[in-house]
């Protein structure tokens, strides 16, 4: 199961919205929410632009949990 | 959350135009109904109608102006406020959905004023109780517009008092659920309004008016579409949606396929062995359009919102 930090990234980036974070990935609101509860996975490209965004490796932020 | 100066004015200006004309159009709407009471007080005791007709028929005019200057305003204050807020409301998509019909039921009112005068000059009466009906019904969808007109102006000033900059959002999800409101809307109404009609109406009645109301009922999604359209036009086509919506309308289109197929194969079975069942010469395509629109909306917001308790 993939499961991510994006939210404590989010919180140590200035407590950033997900709306602001939405805009820098050209994603929408909700897409970046469905992600954090870990109902979306993300595409490569989607989890690269959030990793780039954060200047942080793709598996920093995204990690495999095992059921 | 970054915010670009004042445009909240902008929506203050139209909102503001807007209400003005809703107080006035309420004045003409209470006006309206004095004058069809009249009317009707006078076709029912068969008195003449063409003194009380001739004295009012320009005051109406100019009530019927109003009311469509009304609409159209509204209309406008309404996707102002979509750009604005960025924000899905059920209610403003369900004000742009009665918007859109309450405009259109203007013209039915002036062509039901029209063939209720014919009607009662060349001595037939039958159909002037059902026309008047439809002529009060039609009133009341006008007050509820304007009813809600101005609970949304309201809502909208306390809530541009609040944060009076625009959000600033490069992938706008409310329009793209707002959309999926009003087919929801669009679709039910439709349904109600086919089962009505099966019931009440005579197979040639359904005949001669099936095409015009489901392009009635239909009209707020297809505009609402095209305004959502026309936002994406910049865009390439791969960039209309984002990943997640893409997997949301795939699923919803997975879907609608499967539970469209399924439930066709009832009615089909009915129509095959039921005797008498044979409504749907006429009405198949508009059911089909409801029943699919109403399935693939609902579970595309189903969809999107199933995990929702945004921040």
């Amino acid at each position: 199961m993939l499961k991510n930090n994006l939210r404590k990234f989010r919180f140590e980036n200035n407590e950033m919205s997900q709306q602001d974070l939405a805009n820098a990935v050209g994603v929408t609101r909700l897409t970046i929410h469905s992600i954090e509860k870990g109902k979306f996975n993300p595409s490569v490209l989607l989890a690269l632009k959030i990793a780039d965004f954060f200047n942080m490796k793709v598996e920093d932020i995204f990690y495999i949990e095992e059921e | 959350m970054r915010k670009s100066p004042n445009i909240g004015k902008l929506v203050n200006i139209s909102e503001n135009a807007t209400l003005a004309f809703c107080l006035i159009s309420l004045c003409g709407l209470v006006f309206n109904i004095v004058f069809y009471e009249m009317l009707r007080d006078k076709i029912n005791k068969f008195k003449d109608i063409i003194v009380i007709s001739d004295k009012l028929e320009i005051i109406a005019a100019i009530i019927f102006i109003l009311f469509f200057i009304f609409h159209i305003s509204a209309i406008i204050s309404l996707i102002s406020q979509l750009k604005f807020f960025k924000r899905e409301s059920l209610l403003r998509s369900f004000s742009f959905f009665i918007s859109i019909i309450s405009l259109l039921m203007i013209f039915g009112d002036f062509a039901l004023l029209s063939d209720i005068s014919k009607e009662y000059l060349h001595g037939i009466y039958e159909g002037i109780a059902g026309e008047f009906f439809i002529l009060y019904l039609s009133q009341g969808l006008h007050l509820l517009f304007m009813i809600l007109v101005i609970v949304l102006v309201g809502l909208s000033k306390k809530e541009i008092r609040k944060n009076p900059a625009k959000k600033i959002v490069l992938k706008d999800e409310s329009i793209f659920i707002n959309t999926n409101y009003i087919g929801i809307l669009c679709s039910i109404s439709g349904l109600l309004i086919l089962i009505i009609l099966s019931i009440f109406m005579p197979l040639w009645a359904i005949r001669k008016g099936i095409i015009i109301l489901t392009s009635m009922i239909i009209l707020p999604y297809i505009i609402i579409a095209v305004y959502w359209l026309i936002t994406k036009v910049r865009e390439k086509i791969g960039e209309w949606y984002d990943e997640k919506q893409y997997q949301d309308i795939t699923k919803a289109s997975l879907f609608t396929l499967a539970s469209s197929v399924v439930l066709l194969a009832v009615i089909f079975a009915f129509q095959y062995w039921a005797a008498g069942f044979d409504l749907l010469d006429v009405i198949w395509f508009p059911a089909y359009l409801f029943i699919t629109m109403l399935i693939f909306s609902s579970s595309t917001i189903f969809l999107s919102k199933k995990d929702i308790n945004m921040e």
